[in-house]
């Protein structure tokens, strides 16, 4: 396979910087086997360097996935612009390439220094819809190879005091990007929307407003207002922001790509949207229909004031697949969120009687 | 395709080869695309082939028992699932470790038939918004009898449209065995559902024929309900007919929280909150509580609910020609400290009406007719229990007949 990612370096066209992305015909027997063969990071594999044109973003409220730092890319083809939505996802041309990136540090006590990587999960726009590879890394960490069946990676880590232990991760299989991803039959961007990407980043060591960047860079269009007039999610951990729109944010970003309607969860009723304001239907004093062992014996998805009888509570802090939430592909609680949601309901007034 | 694991795939266009000595039919494979056999690596081999089929393929599945440790699930459009037979080609989920469901079908038109799935830890196969999905001669089970490790739904299409399933078997879920929810265009008939929560739960649901199952021993028979606060409300027209419904008795086993958890042994037919709904030639029988229990949304039972579209109660359904006997003998829970008559009257009914909607012309009355010597009681839940009343006279009228479906 040869470079597929085609770097313009000079023109009167701003996006140029953006870089440009061919992709593989549809005669040449499908998506490239290898990471490396999509030209998206320069220099050693394992270093993940975007290449030029590969624009680094980061997202407001992250999605857990067992712990794993996260790196997030986007690439977009040549002249290619991003029609930006104040709700929704963004809708980017054909031939963009979104990228995410797992890695876990080796050592808990330098969570900074060296990592091992353990996926690369590409969505690429092709000319119908956005479809999702995922490449898994080897051991060596010099060659990453495309998988749709999932697997299952054992991790050598070391912990805050210092002892060996072995992490179990789970790589997903190519349809559950589409648990996630798909609603209404229709593949979805999740971290690319406003609110998420409307955040502040550091650009050669001065912080910016990430939109504004990547506006300055001529990525949009049309141009979109000044990120200040834009929605924005805060830092679900900003203890300066209140704690109801932080909690609403970190259950947009977990969980509300299957709690909205016409998502995987939707049948629910239970939408878990930032912008839901009816509290019935976020949960609050809500009773269940199929959720079978999932209520832990309770009977609402939100008791005001009382986390430790709220199924919600229950089911993120569950290990047992019939019962946690979000059900893939998650194998650890996240002690953070959960923290979160409970101080959350903790603060709430009023009662289901 | 199918170049990852060559070694895996059989030869089509043969038949299988007698190795049992003719004890088992032989099965033929000719029609399949892809025939997989068991192997150390079911859980990698069967996902991959789940992916990489193409529309309109059959994959098939030999005889043998196969071990998933996650959840399969399967998105491409008109694919069919076919094994050797329910007890011989059986995938099993003992092991099971992530994912809600086994088999987890977003693709439409699916039709799945001749194996089974055993033993999973939450669900045993969820269909999600689908068009067009079809189950025949299946199997799903739990070995444990009646226990809190067992999955809640046997058979789970949600949200879908044109649902069949056909001359499958569920036993030993915790909450419905053969669960059909916010669905539209369904036929479930000649099934065999014993030892669940609910033997069969028509959910939010419109437009189902339910007929010629055999639900028994489980803790209630049959259940046409509608919920509050669900994505597709207001259910109606379910035809459940011809269905012979037996003894459901078992002890209550559903996770505390659920709507089932309610349910209390000994009932053959349950209606909750949904309308226009008919019953009829249907035989049930051998139940410790009661025949049939026709209820609104109490919230002091099921919790309390705030959907302003939600219509708590069941209105112009029409139960007859069904035959009910040795019913009521035994009967458990809250009704058998409401209702003084033993044994128990066949109909049962909670008297709760809604007061806003004008029914002089009775178009809201549940009607009963032609059923026999079955006795009717109405409990006056919503009355306090003031005015209980044995006398069908003002009851006994007729519904709409309702057309099969063939979805």
């Amino acid at each position: 396979m040869t470079l597929l990612l085609l770097v313009a370096c000079a023109g009167a066209d701003p996006a140029d910087s953006a870089g440009t992305v061919t992709l593989p015909a549809e005669d040449t027997g499908g998506p490239p086997e290898h990471l490396a063969d999509w030209g998206l990071f320069a220099g050693t594999l394992a270093d993940t360097v975007p290449a030029d044109g590969v624009l680094p973003y980061q997202v407001a409220a992250r999605l857990w996935s067992d712990g794993a730092d996260k790196e997030r890319f986007l690439a977009l083809p040549a002249g290619g612009r991003i029609a930006l939505t104040e709700l929704d996802d963004w809708t980017l041309p054909e031939g963009s390439v979104v990228v995410k990136h797992f890695a876990f540090p080796l050592d808990d006590r330098a969570p900074e220094g060296a990592r091992r990587n353990v996926e690369t999960r590409l969505l690429v726009r092709r000319a119908e819809a956005w479809e999702g590879e995922i490449y898994v890394w080897n051991d060596a960490q010099d060659d990453a190879v495309r998988e749709v069946a999932g697997s299952r990676v054992y991790l050598d880590r070391m912990d805050v005091d210092g002892a060996p232990y072995t992490q179990e991760y789970l790589v997903p299989n190519s349809n559950q990007c589409e648990s996630c991803h798909m609603r209404d039959d229709v593949m979805h961007l999740l971290g690319p929307d406003t609110r998420q990407m409307n955040r502040s980043v550091e650009v050669e060591g001065v912080s910016v407003a990430q939109i504004d960047w990547l506006a300055g860079l001529g990525v949009f269009d049309p141009a979109p207002p000044p990120a200040a007039e834009l929605p924005a999610f805060p830092d679900p951990w900003d203890e300066s922001v209140d704690l109801e729109t932080r909690a609403r944010a970190y259950l947009h970003a977990n969980c509300s790509h299957c709690h909205r309607p016409g998502g995987g969860g939707g049948n629910s009723g239970l939408v878990l949207l930032a912008e839901e304001t009816d509290p019935a239907r976020y949960g609050v004093c809500k009773i269940t229909s199929a959720a079978g062992a999932g209520t832990g014996g309770f009977t609402y998805g939100i008791v005001p004031g009382d986390p430790d009888h709220s199924i919600m509570v229950y089911r993120m802090a569950s290990t047992d697949p019939e019962i946690k939430m979000p059900e893939l592909p998650n194998l650890l609680p996240d002690a953070d969120g959960l923290a979160l949601i409970r101080a959350w309901i903790a603060g709430m007034e009023g009662s289901c009687e | 395709m199918s170049s990852l694991l060559p070694a895996l795939l059989l030869a089509c266009g043969g038949s299988e080869p007698d190795d049992t000595a003719g004890t088992t039919p032989a099965v033929d494979w000719s029609t399949c695309t892809t025939l997989l056999a068991p192997s150390a690596d079911d859980p990698t081999v069967v996902q991959t082939a789940l992916i990489e089929a193409a529309e309109g393929d059959e994959l098939c599945f030999d005889a043998g028992t196969w071990r998933f440790t996650t959840e399969l699930s399967l998105s491409v459009d008109g694919v069919t699932l076919r094994g050797a037979g329910a007890d011989r080609t059986v995938w099993d989920f003992s092991a099971q470790d992530v994912g809600a469901n086994g088999l987890a079908v977003t693709g439409d038109g699916v039709t799945m038939t001749d194996f089974g799935v055993m033993n999973t830890p939450g669900d045993g196969i969820r269909a999600t918004n689908v068009s067009d999905v079809s189950w025949s001669r299946m199997t799903v089970g739990w070995d444990a009898q009646a226990s809190l490790e067992n999955g809640a739904y046997g058979f789970y299409p949600v949200g879908s449209d044109g649902v069949r399933i056909e001359d499958s078997a569920v036993y030993g879920a915790r909450d419905a065995g053969l669960y059909v929810g916010q669905s539209t265009r369904i036929l479930v008939a000649r099934n065999e559902v014993w030892g669940n929560v609910a033997g069969i739960e028509i959910e939010n649901s419109t437009d189902a024929e339910v007929v010629d199952n055999h639900a028994h021993d489980n803790t209630a028979g049959i259940l046409v309900f509608n919920l509050p606060g669900l994505e597709v409300g207001d259910g109606k027209r379910a035809k459940v007919h011809a269905n012979r419904v037996e003894s459901n008795n078992l002890e209550n086993f559903a996770e505390a929280g659920t709507i089932v958890a309610s349910v209390p042994p000994g009932l053959g037919i349950v209606v909750l909150a949904t309308d226009g709904n008919e019953f009829h030639d249907n035989t049930v029988s051998g139940h410790d509580t009661a025949g049939m229990l026709m209820l609104s949304y109490i919230e002091d039972l099921f919790g309390s609910e705030d959907d302003p579209a939600y219509d708590h109660w069941p209105e112009a359904n029409w139960a007859h020609d069904n035959t009910f006997t040795g019913n009521g003998e035994d009967p458990q829970g809250v009704l058998a400290g409401l209702i003084p008559t033993r044994p128990m009257p066949d109909l049962l009914w909670d008297g709760c009406v809604d007061t806003a909607k004008d029914n002089s012309g009775g178009a809201y009355t549940n009607c009963y007719s032609d059923n026999g010597d079955a006795d009717f009681y109405n409990f006056d839940w919503c009355g306090g229990f003031a005015h209980q009343e044995s006398d069908l006279a003002a009851y006994t009228c007729t519904g709409a007949s309702l057309p099969a479906q063939d979805p």
